[in-house]
This record gives structure tokens, C-alpha cells and sequence, in this order.
């Protein structure tokens, strides 16, 4: 079986304008171009090919089923869209039709401060949530590079990490249960068993996870009761300089097994990151040349453990031939975090140009393969670099992954510069082809695609099956079950395959 | 799609005119119907800017990493349990 869709049609538009009103049913070119775009390298040739027919601006439970059950209905394609600041493909389109914009569902609906939960409308910026919660005394720990710019439905929606993972968890950590519009239209609440509340329990499957990181294949979150943790009292971060990769990897043993509840996180630079950050106009590392790796790390909670936690991180330092890089750097830097959405704003390429676009590599790799993975991706990079100005190599990071402790597997990023101004139908092969090489070492590693973002775009979801195995055959049979039309985002994570001939 | 099926955008203003048909002020280009600083002036280095700008910027960006610390923790701890602030 061979899916077919309608287009948007005269009918469609006045039912959607009957659920809506005509203000939230948007069909300018311009409303529907940049519903097309996100921040990960976008082809700006085929930019026409890639907008939605029309976009929708929902701002109950009620009007997201009654739009997805039309949707259904009437077999047009539907896309949840939140911030729409990820770095992979699920927030635009493939097949056009309906983009779902839900960041008017941004409402807090309930903040409980006696079982510690906040739940709310999911399309509420998290910058903007802890404004709201910190008169209460508590806070929402997810920390993504976009904090200040992404909103909670999307990290749903990516299954996205967090900088302070390693102390707080990540999304999948935090958010206790979700009412989900289905691809039917049908509602479901889903958490941790029954309750709207429950942290964990063992009564029936772990269905919660099934709905983060699903792309926006499986539906659209319209509600979600999230942890809250107690403000932290006191924040600690340090950086510290060694004079090889090989010497920062090392110390990141030592730093991730500290045996420290407050530790949020580790990360490595590696010199290529250090030279590139050399060459920012803000002068970033006054440091001198010898200086070839960076390992930073960051503590959160009671002032009393910080301080405990600092005594031993600054000892850790000493010990492992670290040279701590100073107060001013650590701490405003460490401030810095978010910058990487304005990555290709401060550091300059080669040729001392600002590129305008970027897009990192973000693979989960353990701590044994770090040292493979870095030198396979740097080969690759440098390889296609030398072919096509319009890349360029931007070093690489590498953060702890692991809940609530620093051991085990880290996100492993390599920062590729783009002028995606100049992209053509030749350089974005190039770079498909790229990332794809990029890919296919991590799995060689024994790694996994992607420990952020997803793994949707083109030159790296061809390897999800391979990736996945008989999960992604798991996952055919369960996309086919609950979307019986593939309506919901058709043409991602290669779940088409689920509507064909034998199978799903 | 048609605009016959929808007639006039809808609390919209009216339709600009072709790119073509428009000046863009300098440093502006219109790539696909986007428009986007100039990539020729990305090149340029260094920069030339006012010390006045200067100033306002290196001001407004101190202000946004404090910003950030507070938001995220009530203090900040010096390296040493002597350091200033302790």
C-alpha cells in the first residue's frame, strides 16, 4: 500500500477557519516560507519545495483534535511545529500540508508546591517558565544550548539533552506524564502508570518514552506535568587548560567519576575547538599557545555541597596537570553556555569570515571510543573542507550524557561551519555525503546517531535502521498502528516504509 | 494551492512587490526572496565600529552573563573559600 494525500483544499480551509477563525489560519507565502525553516543547514534552493500549504495557530486541546482529526479525515499531512530550533528535520515538512505553529499553547496551569510538579500548555519557553516558577522557590533543570529560545513541546518532541544532565537528568528524566493528541485524533494521557503525578511505576509498559523523541510522528503534545527541583542555592564552574588532547581526555575520568551529586556536567574541548575559539573577535582564550585542551565543569545545589564539590573539583584539577584558566573565564563563560545558537556570530572561519550558519554532529559514543570517533570525524571534516570553501571545521566538544552521573557515553559534537548563503545543489551534496561518513564512524564505534537532536535528515536517517535494528522494525508496526494514515509528519525517520507493500 | 481558494490573505497587508522591484538598502541582498546581510560584508576584517559601540556591546553582554548566573543560581562560588564574596 502506496500512501496518497490530498492537497489543502476550499473545503479543508473552512473547516480549519470554522475551528479557528480566520487569524489563526495562516496562508501567506512569508507565514508559510518560514514555517519551512529551521536552524540546521537549510537548503535555500529548494526552500519552495519544503514549505507547508498552510499553517494553523491552535490554541486549546479541543482545536488540536479537532484540526488532526480533520487532518486524518481528509488524508492531508499534518506537522507539529514548536520553537522549531532544533537541529534536524521534525519540525518542518516533506510532504506540505498542515503545519500545527502551537506556540500559542504557552499557558502555566498548575504549579504544585506540595507534590512539586508544574504542569502546563508544553509550548512554553523554559527561560520563560523559570521567570515564572522562581517566586516558588523552584525550577525546570532542562538546559539545552537553546535555552532561551526553545520551548518544552519541542524538547517532547526531540527527547532533547540538557548541559546539567549529569545532575538533573534530561527531558525523558523530567517530564512525569503528557496528554497527547493522537494521529486520529484521539486524546491520551500517558506518564508512569495511571497517575498524573507518579514518578515511577511498574504497573503495565514504560509508554511515556514512546512519546519523546518521536519527531512529531506520533502526535502532538497539548499537556504536560513536569519534576521541579528546588532552586539552587549556589553554582560552581571551572575551566581548566591542559596542553594536549590527550591530557584533557584523561582528566575527564577523574572529573566524571568524582563521586559529586552536584555535578552537572563535563566538557572537553579539543585543540581544534580551542584554535577556532582563538580566532573569535572577542578574543575568548587569552591563553597562550601551549594551551591545547579545555576540560570545564559545573556544579549546582546547596551552597554547603557546592562549596564541598569545589574543594574536590579544584583539587581534581590540580592533580590531573590542569591550570585552572581564572575566575573571570570560568564563570562568564561557563555563562556563555547558550551562545551556541550564535555560534557562527562570534568565532571566524579560515579565511576570517563570519559565516552566517552551522550545524554540529551531536552522537553518544562511551568514554573509550572518544579518542576513535575524534580522530575519524576530524579526517572526514578536514577531507570535504578541502573540496568546498563553503565548510569549515570548528573543533569539537564533548559532554557527559549519562542521568545523573558523569560516566559512561557523552555527547560527541563536531562543529562544522557553513556558509549556507552558498550552499548549492553541489555542496549540499557534499555536505549529505559528509555527514554521512560522520554517521557511519560512529557506528562503527558501537556508538548511537544522535544524543540530542534526532536523527531525521538526510545522510544520517539512512542509517537508522542499521542503527536500530529490529527496533526499527518495532517501530514501523507501532507508527502504522497509531497512524493508521500516516498523516502525522509522513516522510520522517523512513517511517513510509511502514505503509508499503509487507511493511509495518 | 490556488488563491482562488482562499481569496484575499487575511489580516495581512497587501502583497509586496517582486523582489526586483524593490531597493534594498545597502549591505541588504535578497537571497530567494530572504533577505540577509550582505555575505561580501562577512569577510570584512576587522570590523570597523564606535567606541560607543564598542561599549554598548561589551556593557550589554557582561549584563546578559550575570544575567544568566542569577537566573540560574542565587550566588556564584570563587574557586577558593578565601576568594571575594565567600
Amino acid at each position: 500500500m502506496t500512501m496518497t494525500y490530498e492537497g489543502v483544499n476550499r473545503q479543508a480551509v473552512a473547516e480549519l477557519v470554522d475551528i479557528l477563525g480566520p487569524e489563526r489560519v495562516v496562508v501567506t507565502p512569508q507565514g508559510r516560507l518560514i514555517r519551512a525553516m529551521v536552524p540546521a543547514p537549510f537548503p535555500f534552493h529548494r526552500w519552495a519545495d519544503e514549505a507547508p500549504e498552510l499553517a494553523v495557530l491552535p490554541e486549546t486541546t479541543e482545536e488540536v483534535v479537532a484540526i488532526v482529526k480533520l487532518a486524518n479525515r481528509l488524508r492531508i499531512p499534518i506537522v507539529p511545529r514548536a520553537g522549531a530550533t532544533g537541529l534536524n528535520d521534525g519540525a518542518k515538512p516533506n510532504r506540505g500540508g498542515i503545519v500545527v505553529d502551537t506556540k500559542r499553547m504557552n499557558k502555566v496551569l498548575e504549579v504544585d508546591t506540595t507534590d512539586w510538579t508544574v504542569t502546563i500548555q508544553p509550548s512554553i519557553n523554559m527561560l520563560k517558565l523559570n521567570e515564572y516558577l522562581a517566586p516558588h522557590g523552584v525550577w525546570y533543570p532542562d538546559d539545552p544550548a537553546s535555552y532561551p529560545v526553545s520551548i518544552v513541546s519541542g524538547r517532547i518532541g526531540t527527547g532533547g539533552w540538557s548541559l546539567l544532565g549529569s545532575r538533573y537528568g534530561h527531558v525523558r528524566d523530567n517530564v512525569i506524564s503528557m496528554e497527547v493528541v493522537l494521529p486520529t485524533g484521539d486524546l491520551l494521557e500517558v506518564g508512569q502508570g495511571g497517575g498524573r503525578k507518579i514518578r515511577h511505576s511498574s504497573t503495565g509498559y514504560r509508554l511515556k518514552d514512546l512519546f519523546l523523541g518521536h519527531q512529531g510522528t506520533l502526535g502532538i503534545a497539548t499537556q504536560a506535568t513536569l519534576e521541579l527541583y528546588p532552586r539552587p542555592e549556589a553554582e560552581f564552574p571551572a575551566f581548566f587548560g591542559y596542553e594536549s588532547f590527550e591530557a584533557g581526555y584523561r582528566a575527564m575520568q577523574p572529573f566524571c567519576r568524582s563521586n559529586l551529586a552536584t555535578l552537572a556536567g563535563v566538557i572537553l574541548f579539543d585543540e581544534r575547538k580551542v584554535q577556532y575559539l582563538r580566532r573569535d573577535d572577542e578574543a575568548y582564550i587569552p591563553e597562550p599557545e601551549s594551551l591545547q585542551s579545555i576540560v570545564a565543569v559545573a556544579a549546582y545545589g546547596s551552597e554547603g555541597e557546592v562549596a564541598a564539590a569545589r574543594d574536590r573539583l579544584m583539587r581534581i584539577g590540580a592533580e590531573t596537570g590542569g591550570r585552572y584558566l581564572g575566575e573571570e573565564l570560568s564563570e562568564l563563560d561557563w555563562a556563555s553556555r547558550h551562545d551556541r545558537y550564535a555560534t557562527p556570530l562570534h568565532g571566524r572561519s579560515r579565511d576570517r569570515a563570519v559565516h552566517m550558519s552551522w550545524h554540529c554532529e551531536d552522537a553518544a559514543i562511551t568514554y573509550s571510543q572518544l579518542p576513535f570517533v575524534k580522530r575519524r570525524w576530524h579526517e572526514i571534516a578536514d577531507r570535504y573542507i578541502a573540496e568546498h570553501e563553503v565548510f569549515d571545521n570548528w573543533g569539537m566538544f564533548f559532554y557527559t550524557n549519562n542521568a545523573y552521573k558523569g560516566w559512561g557515553d557523552f555527547l560527541v559534537e563536531i562543529d562544522i561551519g557553513i556558509w549556507e548563503q552558498r550552499l548549492d545543489e553541489a555542496s549540499w551534496r557534499a555536505w549529505t555525503d559528509m555527514k554521512r561518513e560522520i554517521t557511519q564512524a560512529s557506528l562503527d564505534a558501537g556508538g548511537s546517531i544522535s544524543a540530542c537532536h534526532g536523527a531525521t535528515r538526510e545522510g544520517e536517517v539512512e542509517l537508522v535502521p542499521a542503527e536500530l535494528g529490529g527496533q526499527f522494525d518495532l517501530m514501523l508496526k507501532l507508527k502504522r498502528m497509531l497512524d493508521p494514515n500516516n498523516i502525522m509528519n509522513p516522510g520522517k525517520y523512513l517511517l513510509d516504509r511502514a505503509y508499503e507493500d509487507g511493511g509495518g | 494551492m490556488p488563491d482562488e481558494d482562499y481569496g484575499e490573505p487575511r489580516g495581512t497587508a497587501p502583497p509586496a512587490p517582486p523582489a526586483d522591484e524593490r531597493d534594498l538598502p545597502p549591505g541588504v541582498v535578497d537571497n530567494n526572496g530572504h533577505y540577509e546581510v550582505d555575505p561580501a560584508l562577512m569577510s570584512v576584517y576587522p570590523q570597523f565600529a564606535t567606541d560607543f559601540e564598542v561599549d554598548r556591546i561589551v556593557t550589554g553582554r557582561l549584563e546578559y552573563l550575570y544575567w544568566v548566573q542569577r537566573h540560574f543560581a542565587d550566588r556564584v562560588l570563587p574557586p577558593h573559600p578565601e576568594g571575594p564574596g565567600s
